[in-house]
């Protein structure tokens, strides 16, 4: 199975997050994983890695958190 | 000029033969949008002529209108698997749909592919903006959602194909924000989605209108926690559990059962809807006695 070197997703994954669509607003459209790797000058497959793991590498208390948050709702 | 004009008029009942079916079988609103027109705001490689080469119309299909009660649920995972419910009833009408294109002749294509089908939340074509160019809704404070002036929120679904159908009109005015949202910014500066969800929302209106918004999707993300994204960071945790006592705890504990039963039924999302459960948009469809 493919996977990205941990100092390829280290290095990029800031940057790569960045210009995706990750976060959204204003009236530029975030770019395409072929328009970032064209940017940053890397391959399209390890851009692709980069966005995957990034949109989820963070705490699992993250997830956890979320059933405090969505609880929230009902008040 | 003669042909012309009945090309015109035979695309016209065309449409006319397309709508009446997609909303026989349970489309709350159709539209057309021109390929060309989505090509010049897509990137490269997203263009609808990128998946069917001789497509001359996207028809675009929202439904799966959420159900009063649901919106007012006590248990967030109601709601959760009502919304994934709900897509998928509009999947399949897109799917009926294409297959009645093509019984009239025509290649059809729905779009197939779920949000995660590439492994990352980067469309193949951008949905949304299929459906504010067939003139379905506009894009709004929460999240960038298209909200439909009739209904609110409501899931889209699109066709590509061969047919040859007059495109609509993106609204010339914008659904968000709705007035009553105006009035709570002059007097708060906040708005009902807003204020449901500050972590991932954030945006300012000014002259009755949308200044700027931000939609911080890794803030949303972890929110659909019920789903395989959560499977996915609860296996690493497990694996990286050193202590074996402790790791069964965690693989037979009632947080990995949720998320291996999530899996088990296809639940793809289990957002928290807070959001549009505020929105005053489509207020009168979520008003029940």
């Amino acid at each position: 199975m493919y996977a990205i070197s941990p100092e390829l997703y280290r290095k990029y994954r800031d940057e790569v997050l960045n210009l995706s669509n990750s976060i959204q607003g204003g009236r530029k459209r975030g770019l395409s994983v072929e328009e970032i790797a064209m940017k940053l000058g890397l391959d399209v497959r390890d851009v692709k890695e980069i966005l995957s793991i990034a949109e989820k590498d963070m705490p699992f208390q993250e997830w956890e958190k979320a059933d405090r948050f969505k609880e929230k709702r009902s008040d | 000029m003669k042909n012309h004009v009945q090309e015109s008029s035979d695309s016209e009942i065309l449409k006319d033969r397309i709508r009446e079916y997609a909303l026989k079988s349970g489309a709350l609103v159709f539209g057309v949008a021109s390929p060309e027109e989505i090509s010049k705001r897509s990137p490269e490689g997203h263009s609808p002529k990128d998946f069917l080469p001789n497509v001359r119309s996207v028809v675009v299909i929202g439904g799966g209108k959420m159900l009063a009660g649901a919106m007012r649920c006590r248990d967030p995972k109601w709601v959760g698997v009502i919304g994934s419910q709900k897509l998928r009833q509009v999947k399949e009408i897109s799917f009926k749909l294409a297959e009645y294109i093509e019984e009239l002749g025509y290649y059809a294509i729905p779009y197939a592919s779920y949000s995660l089908a590439n492994g990352i939340w980067d469309p193949d074509i951008s949905i949304k903006l299929c459906a504010e160019l067939a003139g379905l809704g506009t894009r709004s404070l929460a999240g960038g959602i298209v909200l439909n002036p009739k209904y609110g929120f409501l899931f889209y679904s699109i066709i590509l194909t061969s047919a040859p159908l007059k495109p609509d009109e993106p609204l010339k005015e914008s659904v968000c924000p709705h007035p009553s949202c105006v009035r709570m910014w002059e007097r708060n500066h906040t708005t009902p989605c807003l204020k449901a969800c500050p972590e991932c929302l954030s945006g300012e209106i000014e002259n009755g209108r949308i200044k700027w918004m931000k939609y911080n999707r890794l803030l949303c993300y972890p929110k659909a926690n019920w789903s395989r994204v959560g499977f996915q960071k609860a296996l690493l945790d497990i694996i990286n559990e050193s202590d074996p006592e402790k790791r069964k705890m965690m693989v037979l504990g009632s947080r990995f059962t949720s998320l291996v039963s999530a899996l088990a039924y296809s639940i793809v999302s289990a957002q928290c809807y807070r959001c549009t459960s505020v929105c005053p948009v489509g207020r009168e469809f979520r008003a029940k006695r």
